[in-house]
């Protein structure tokens, strides 16, 4: 491989990543808490939601298993990544309304959930540690 | 080196405009309501630098790989020319034996995690078009995925024919990474991989794991057994079992063999150790994780279930259908 050929390669990749930025600005955003009790139930191999809620916009989402378990849906780009959490859990109250949750991976990071107000957040956070 | 052409570098500028076909496609697709999010900036970008990297990578490397593979045809079995008028059978034969290689490699890539750590690369995208074709490993020099091509140079195939053939099969990969194609012709489909058969091997449903493991031919994985058809009765979800969550490159390129590193340091006895290496991704010496095969098993289990209270109904009035989920709140 030559200069010409990686300066030109460079130039390629670039100009399809602005062509998919510029045709394709939509992020994924789930509608209800039903979608991602569906989504954690098929990403995560044998989850069942107990029940689940939607944060930050349709950003986020919390599912609560029925064996102790929860799922966490973080928005990737146009895609939700899932990771399956078992007790203990880590969580802080961030600000009015929101709960940070610790996957336990640094890559995949915290999950930030941004509840409807301050005693939907409490709610849940207690409810999270009574699954546990 | 080889007066033969790297059919791969003649390909890129195709590659580069199908993949603005398929972006304009899907975004047809989406205006007229379907919504597929079929390709996203940050993951293309991802997808594309990997690709950029492992070009690099492969370059630093194939002059050795090279020299190996010449140092190997020196015990070759028989005589066999580059000459194509002459050798034109052998040319073929070339083909389809390199795809069966290519088979070999590609089903010990997902059940050896040494190969594996090379290979998750192209799998770590939850996104499934032609940018994904490009996302491919840095560290396959590293994984020793070139050895499963030396019983072709034993049997006499000149090492530029050996090259010049997998850089027809990898281009005739790229085309089947797409969801912009249901199915092709019944004949075809029997016969070649396509993207039906392709997005079943991408696929992290349980029906579909560690299936059609063919480049070129799909007759393989028919012949030995790991054949599975696109049902298209179900919503398939790409990437990982265990998805990285991310769009960094440098994550996504060596993530697992940073695993493979962590769990052999940790592990009780060289024989745990080994097995860490060498064993499905997935194992482990404690039984705390899962495999393919534990995943499957365990949806078939529970198929198995469901398709017992189905059948239940017709002698019962009633039966018990995993609970509807409440809405949260």
């Amino acid at each position: 491989m030559d200069w010409l050929t990686l300066i030109a390669s460079l130039l390629a990749v670039l100009l399809v990543i602005g062509v998919v930025r510029a045709a394709m600005p939509g992020r994924a955003r789930i509608v209800d808490p039903q979608e991602a009790a569906h989504l954690a139930n098929d990403m995560v191999s044998d989850f069942a939601t107990r029940d689940a809620v939607v944060c930050e916009r349709g950003g986020s989402a919390l599912c609560i298993g029925a064996e102790g378990d929860a799922v966490v849906l973080k928005r990737l780009g146009s895609r939700y990544a899932a990771r399956r959490l078992k007790p203990p859990f880590v969580t802080e109250p961030t600000g009015e309304r929101g709960l940070r949750i610790a996957s336990g991976e640094r890559f995949f990071g915290k999950v930030e959930l941004d509840f409807a107000d301050t005693d939907a957040r409490d709610r849940w956070a207690a409810r999270l540690m009574d699954t546990a | 080196m080889t007066d033969l052409p790297s059919p791969v570098d003649y390909a890129v500028p195709a590659f580069v405009m199908l993949m603005l076909a398929e972006v304009w496609l899907v975004r047809r697709r989406d205006a007229l309501g379907q919504n597929s999010h079929g390709y996203d900036a940050s993951d293309t970008a991802t997808s594309l630098f990997l690709g950029l990297g492992s070009t690099i990578a492969g370059a630093l490397s194939v002059g050795l790989v090279f020299a190996m593979a010449v140092w190997v045809h020196q015990f070759a079995l028989f005589d066999i020319s580059l000459e194509f008028s002459r050798w034109w059978w052998a040319w073929l034969l070339c083909f389809v034996l390199d795809d069966l290689a290519y088979y070999v490699f590609h089903r010990s890539a997902h059940r050896i995690r040494w190969f594996w750590a090379s290979h998750v690369i192209h799998h770590s995208s939850q996104h499934y078009n032609l940018s994904t074709a490009l996302r491919q490993t840095w560290t396959g020099f590293l994984s020793l995925g070139f050895l499963f091509r030396l019983p072709l140079f034993l049997i006499g195939f000149p090492p530029a024919m050996v090259f010049f053939c997998a850089g027809l099969n990898l281009v005739y990969q790229f085309w089947i990474h797409t969801e912009a194609i249901g199915r092709m012709p019944r004949w075809f489909e029997a016969v070649m991989n396509t993207p039906s058969h392709h997005r079943v091997h991408h696929a992290t449903n349980p029906r579909y794991l560690d299936r059609n493991y063919a480049g070129v031919f799909i007759v393989w994985d028919k012949l030995f057994g790991s054949f599975e058809p696109e049902t298209g009765a179900e919503t398939i979800h790409y990437g990982l079992v265990r998805n990285i969550g991310s769009f960094n490159f440098l994550w996504a390129a060596f993530h697992e063999w940073i695993g493979i590193a962590r769990d052999v340091w940790h592990a009780p006895g060289w024989r745990a150790k080994l097995n860490y290496m060498i064993r499905e991704p997935g194992w482990s010496h404690d039984g705390s994780r899962e495999t393919s095969h534990t995943i499957r098993e365990r949806w078939r289990a529970r198929q198995g279930d469901l398709e017992w209270a189905k059948n239940s109904t017709s002698s019962s009035s009633e039966v018990v259908l995993p609970e509807v989920l409440p809405p949260g709140g």
